[in-house]
């Protein structure tokens, strides 16, 4: 089939019977399907045929289609022997279409929108895209009986009727000049506030690669040209009614969203527009709305903290962010900061498609957790700082292994230990000596039962500086506990005490050690309260007082003997002055019984040096006194004993000086004047007898003076020399020749010795000693005296002179030592009582001792002690009346 | 004059002084008693010396002496003290009360009469006899 027409350019030749290719900048009307020539090749091909085109530009375009002869090659199925007349109804639904395709007039359109707002209301309205006229005639007259039907010719105009009517359903053609249905599409879809509208695209391309194509374009349903119109409206409807249920249920889901717990913001495109502006924001911002609003222009105070960054990046890259904890700082409705804590998450908002559109955010205000956590944070860094600064040891055991956790100094120096050695480790770890001390138990039962537990006074050995030390210590453990009451560690308060108890100690052995002495000294103890005379007192003070429990000091004093209460009135003053009261008194113990008492006592002041208190003890003394009475009756009579003899001893001294010497002198004087005045008358032997006398009273005068010598001894200062026993008791023989011869007496003596002293007076002792015995001897039997020694052991010499004279009875042998005693009628044996005492007190003037042994008829011995050598200054050491 | 209450020294003491010079008259009394009433009863003239035993009984040589120094009539006379023996503490209690002198009784006639001898002269305005305590 040639034609003369405009001809198709040569590059478009190709594409001639593509579906709905339109040959553009062409000279042919813009009408058209597009799919005539599309159609043709298709019924050609259906028959097995083949067409061809050649075109020249300007001139005209030949069509040659060619078919194979016959039936045969068709398949059996598709032949149909009578061709049928009749016409289908959407064979007269196309056709109408053409015609009015054909028609395309306005006034069809101004109907329409005449229509729609007469009958606008519970009507759904749809809107109709096409640039056909007939087309957009043909479905206004399909659906405008039961929906209001406005139309639009072509994408952009479409966009305008949209956000104009909003119209529930929008049905558009695929084929438009400008914005074409896919476009179309496109642009509601992103348009936020018409993207849920339903959308039908009509398109003559059949098939269902076309149809997939219009599907994913975004458009909810796809019907290709010719349609029936029954199908139409019956998706019409579906749609509408899906889309009603969609919203209800969108809505229904909306307000469950909106009544979340939780603030769930949704932001929607690259500004972050708040699509969703949750309700529980009010909660923070009070009563507002930010839906539309850009994030950064409803809240500005935020374009600081991070936040936009976040939403971009999500936005941007898909990804989900989630964030705990995070602060972020709002200014109230009263304009000021407010700091909120978020567990939040930004994640990508997807359409359908899968195409970002936005972001959801999701967060929950935990502002109210973090603070609580904060300050459960601040009091355990405060708790810290407490036991850092605090005045006394504390730490923190963490942990069932009681780790260090915090440690003050006070506690290491109590510990002996240094912050490397037990921070962060087991206590029995960093403190090893503590270990089997009991700790064990007691931490775990507090750290088990959070019972707190206090100790005082105890006893714990730790090794500090290098020394293992015994040390006391006051200290409470207690549980620490965690917000929700778990216990996690415990704290320890210490306070050593070690000096205190030690003090106590020494107080209390000291204490002991006084009471010991009490009881041992027999004491009674008393105390009174000096300001309410009050007394307290023990049980043997009462014992020795003889009274009970709760007497009073008035009564006591009552019992002080009459004549010693002077004694205590000015003891008691005198305790007024020093503090210290002392003094001994008769008390009346009860039942006639009178003691002795000794009471000393001690005045105890307070602060301002009031007395206070008398703490005091008494001790019976009643034995002492009597004791020492008795032995003050014996020292006076001694005394008395001791005068007199002192007398004895004068008297004793004046004899011998005076009375004793006169007689004698008498004899010298009157037997001398006889020798010189008549030796010319006297025969020879009266001349020899008055030489004896001569002679005796020569010796006579010696020995008193001898005496007289030794009763100024103490004037004189006279050493001691040696004496020769043996030429001494030659003398004494010879002194005492006439008694010897005239007793007959017999006296020998062994070898003697030569011993330190005074010669007078050794002289005088054994002299009187002699002449004792030729005195006192048996009168028919002749005296034997002997003299004899012995050395001592302890050094000095025993010397003792022997008699076998009259004795005397042993009884009286100390007696006969004492100055003037007899023992003997003065008549049968002559004597001054003299000798013997004399004799005594030689020896002890020489360090010795002298002692007798006798019996009646049994001879006399005294046995003399001597030292060989005599102390210097012996003599003038003792102090003798002459 | 010789105060003793002993016989036979006042009976020595006589012949001694006779022997010595048969001019010097001899008082004796035996007491301080009898020695006051004798040199009471001298109207005429006092003795030029008197001897004055220590020991006498009732009362002594010192009491008598004091009462001759009492004496106004009387405490002119030298006193010479007569004793058996002789202390230094007598002595110098002799010289404190006022006597002239110390003399010791003599076991021996004619020491007697030697020390008597030069006593005498002495208060004749000779001198001191040897052991003499004079002042």
């Amino acid at each position: 089939m040639s034609d003369t027409g405009c001809g198709i350019p040569h590059d478009q030749l190709d594409r001639l019977f593509e579906r709905f290719h339109r040959i553009e900048a062409s000279g042919r009307s813009q009408e058209g399907t597009g799919i005539g020539l599309a159609l043709v090749k298709e019924l050609v091909r259906l028959h097995k045929g083949e067409i061809s085109v050649t075109s020249e530009a300007g001139q005209g375009t030949t069509f040659l289609v060619s078919f194979p002869a016959g039936k045969d090659h068709l398949p059996q199925e598709n032949i149909v022997s009578e061709i049928s007349t009749g016409i289908t109804p959407s064979e007269n639904a196309y056709s109408i279409e053409a015609l009015a395709l054909a028609a395309g007039d306005q006034s069809s359109h101004a109907n329409a929108v005449a229509v729609s707002a007469k009958q606008a209301g519970d009507r759904p309205t749809v809107l109709i895209t096409d640039d056909n006229s007939d087309m957009l005639e043909y479905i206004q007259r399909l659906l405008s009986e039961k929906f209001e039907v406005v139309t639009a010719t072509d994408g952009n105009k479409a966009m305008l009727q949209m956000l104009d009517r909003k119209p529930e359903l929008v049905i558009s053609d695929v084929m438009m000049p400008g914005l074409d249905g896919f476009g179309f599409v496109a642009a509601v879809r992103s348009h936020a506030a018409l993207r849920s509208v339903p959308i039908i695209l009509l398109s003559a391309r059949a098939g269902d690669e076309a149809k997939v194509e219009g599907l994913k374009s975004g458009a909810d349903d796809y019907l290709v040209k010719p349609f029936s119109a029954k199908e139409l409206l019956v998706r019409v409807e579906n749609l509408i009614r899906i889309i009603k249920i969609r919203l209800d249920t969108e809505k229904q889901f909306y307000q469950l969203f909106l009544q979340a717990p939780a603030i769930i913001n949704v932001f929607k495109g690259r500004e972050h527009v708040y699509e969703v502006f949750h309700p529980q924001n009010r909660l923070i911002f009070g009563e507002v709305d930010f839906t539309g609003q850009k994030l950064v222009d409803a809240l500005p105070e935020v374009e600081s903290q991070g936040i936009i960054e976040m939403l971009d990046r999500v936005f941007h890259t898909g990804v989900t962010i989630a964030k705990q904890e995070m602060p972020v700082t709002f200014i109230n409705k009263d304009g000021k900061e407010e700091r909120h804590f978020f567990n939040l998450t930004y994640q990508p908002w997807y359409d359908l498609r899968g195409n970002i559109q936005g972001v959801i955010n999701f967060a929950v205000d935990v502002t109210t957790q973090v603070l609580a956590q904060h300050a459960i944070r601040e009091s355990e860094q405060r708790l810290r700082s407490i036991i850092t600064q605090a005045p006394v040891p504390m730490c923190i055991f963490r942990g069932q292994e009681f780790v260090v956790e915090t440690a003050n100094t006070q506690m290491l120096a109590f510990w002996g230990k240094t912050q490397d050695q037990v921070l962060g480790k087991s206590i029995f770890e960093g403190l090893p000596e503590i270990k089997g001390q009991g700790f064990e138990d007691i931490l775990l039962n507090v750290y088990t039962t959070g019972e707190r537990y206090a100790a005082f006074e105890r006893p714990i050995t730790l090794l500090r500086n290098g020394n293992l030390e015994k040390a006391y210590v006051n200290f409470v453990y207690q549980a620490l506990r965690e917000n929700d009451g778990t216990i996690s560690g415990i704290t320890a308060v210490a306070i050593e005490i070690t000096d205190q108890v030690r003090a106590r100690q020494k107080i209390e052995d000291a204490e002991e050690k006084a009471r010991l002495a009490i009881e041992s000294a027999d004491l009674g103890t008393y105390e009174i309260d000096l300001a309410t005379d009050k007394m307290h007192t023990s049980p043997r003070f009462n014992q020795i007082w003889g009274v009970a429990d709760g007497v009073s000091r008035a009564e006591l004093a009552e019992r002080i003997h009459e004549s010693d209460r002077q004694v205590r009135q000015q003891a008691h003053a005198k305790a007024q002055q020093t503090g210290a009261l002392d003094y001994e008194a008769r008390i009346n113990a009860g039942e006639g019984t009178v003691r002795w008492v000794k009471i000393k006592g001690k005045v105890i002041y307070d602060v301002n040096s009031s007395p206070l208190t008398l703490l005091g003890v008494v001790q019976d003394i009643t034995e002492q006194k009597e004791f020492s009475q008795q032995l003050s009756l014996q020292v006076d009579q001694r005394t008395i004993e001791l005068q007199r003899s002192n007398q004895d001893l004068q008297q004793f001294a004046h004899v011998t000086s005076h009375d004793l010497k006169e007689p004698v002198r008498k004899i010298k004087l009157f037997s001398g004047r006889l020798q010189t005045e008549y030796a010319s008358i006297l025969p020879e032997k009266a001349l020899g007898f008055l030489g004896k006398i001569q002679q005796s009273t020569d010796r006579m005068f010696a020995m008193i003076d001898g005496v007289l010598l030794y009763s100024s001894l103490n004037a004189r200062q006279d050493q001691p020399q040696p004496v020769d026993l043996n030429e001494l008791l030659t003398g004494i023989e010879t002194d005492l020749e006439i008694l010897i011869n005239q007793k007959e007496a017999t006296i020998s003596s062994a070898r003697l010795p030569v011993v330190e002293g005074w010669p007078v007076l050794l002289y005088q002792l054994f002299y009187n000693l002699v002449n004792n015995s030729l005195k006192f001897s048996k009168a028919q039997v002749p005296p034997v005296i002997l003299v004899d020694y012995s050395s001592l052991p302890a050094g000095g010499i025993q010397l003792t002179v022997a008699d076998n004279g009259i004795g005397f009875d042993q009884q009286y042998a100390s007696h006969i030592f004492e100055p003037f005693a007899r023992l003997n009628a003065k008549d049968d044996y002559e004597g001054t009582g003299l000798g013997l005492s004399l004799c005594r007190k030689i020896v002890e003037r020489h360090h010795g001792s002298i002692k007798v042994e006798s019996a009646i008829d049994a001879g006399t011995t005294f046995i003399i002690t001597l030292p060989l050598k005599q102390p210097r200054h012996s003599l003038t050491d003792e102090n003798y009346a002459y | 004059m010789l105060i003793d209450d002993d016989s036979d020294d006042r009976e020595i003491f006589g012949e001694a002084v006779y022997d010595i010079g048969s001019s010097i008259i001899v008082e004796t009394a035996w007491s301080a008693s009898n020695a006051l009433e004798k040199l009471n009863a001298m109207t005429t003239s006092l003795p030029d010396i008197i001897f004055l035993d220590i020991n006498m009984p009732i009362v002594s040589g010192w009491d008598c002496l004091t009462l001759l120094k009492q004496d106004p009539a009387l405490s002119s006379v030298p006193v010479v003290m007569f004793s058996t023996s002789a202390h230094e503490k007598e002595k110098l209690t002799a010289q404190q009360m006022g006597a002239a002198g110390l003399m010791t009784k003599r076991s021996s006639y004619e020491s007697l009469k030697a020390h008597l001898r030069a006593i005498i002269d002495y208060f004749h305005g000779g001198e001191l006899p040897a052991g003499f305590t004079g002042s």
